[in-house]
């Protein structure tokens, strides 16, 4: 093979597999289709376990992104009455983003998500709720055609899910 | 021939990337109040890292076990550690990334973790691993 035609497939193969982008907030809120009971309080939300994005790896979720996220998908929801980011609250809302996997599918790109939340009434500091929810999402070639797009719109969906799955059981908690 | 070799040189060079290590907690995790800890043999794994961990973890001055899961339920231990390995083939087999986890026992949430990324050039044993990514786990 000449070495023009080793040079068009190895800038074929950097065209398709791109570049790395940080997670926007904006594409990782959710909103639950059924209704949620709301609690008129307030909650104040503590986010860690977020990393950086490099160009030159796979997407990832900044602390910042996922609580300004979780803040728009209480709000939209209503699940509290209002959600801040740090400070003082009735509530208080902790979520650890401890474990990004990219489980091996035959159908796509698969990303895993798992979040540990934590409630707590920061009056008594008693936990009222505590779970490790997962969240899976697979992307494919019609999704995006570079492969790191669809790494990245995986990981976003599997946010997603996990958020809607912790509005879901905080809901049914039917808190005041 | 001689002319050709830099590309390669040079994609094999940036290819390889740097060592790191990274490590984070739950918000309010406070890793010095477990003493007791069971390490998780993940079923793949033939080199016995769990072994390596539990033993790192005595050096440190805590108590640790480790085995396969337990089917009738976990031994009266304060945290649960599991771990993923991966493994690449560059002249011989070497760990390019090691994740250690801790869980709490009753409701199996990871409460911390830390992780090593080493490059083929950057290579380490399994115990200087499992200690370099113990000690970024525990100086959290």
């Amino acid at each position: 093979m000449s070495v023009s035609r080793v040079l068009v497939v190895l800038g074929a193969a950097l065209a398709l597999s791109g570049c790395a982008t940080p997670i926007k907030s904006s594409a990782i809120v959710a909103v639950p289709a059924a209704q949620v009971h709301g609690s008129g309080s307030d909650v104040s939300l503590l986010i860690s376990g977020g990393q950086r994005t490099s160009p030159v790896h796979w997407s990832r979720i900044s602390d910042d992104a996922f609580a300004s996220a979780l803040k728009t998908s209480i709000e939209k929801s209503q699940l509290f009455a209002q959600a801040r980011v740090g400070g003082e609250a009735r509530y208080q809302l902790n979520a650890y983003l401890a474990n990004i996997d990219s489980p091996d599918v035959e159908s796509g790109t698969a990303m895993r998500l798992e979040v540990g939340y934590a409630l707590t009434d920061a009056q008594t500091q008693k936990k009222l709720w505590s779970a490790s929810i997962v969240g899976i999402h697979i992307t494919t070639r019609r999704d995006a055609l570079a492969v790191t797009d669809r790494a990245r719109l995986a990981l976003e969906g599997a946010a997603r899910e996990t958020i809607q799955k912790m509005i879901e059981q905080v809901s049914a908690l039917n808190l005041p | 021939m001689k002319r050709n070799i830099w590309p390669l040189l040079l994609a094999c060079i940036a290819l390889t990337g740097c060592a790191s290590t990274s490590a984070s907690k739950a918000p309010g995790a406070d890793l010095t109040k477990y003493k007791t800890y069971y390490v998780i043999k993940r079923t793949e794994d033939d080199a016995d890292i769990e072994k390596i961990i539990a033993d790192q973890l005595t050096s440190r001055g805590l108590q640790a076990a480790s085995g396969i899961a337990p089917a009738e339920g976990m031994p009266a231990v304060d945290a649960v550690v599991v771990y993923d390995d991966h493994w690449m083939w560059d002249l011989t087999m070497y760990m390019t990334r090691l994740s250690i986890y801790v869980r709490e026992v009753d409701s199996g949430m990871i409460v911390a973790r830390a992780e090593s990324f080493r490059p083929s050039l950057q290579r380490k044993t399994v115990k200087g691993m499992v200690q370099e990514v113990l000690t970024k786990l525990f100086e959290q």
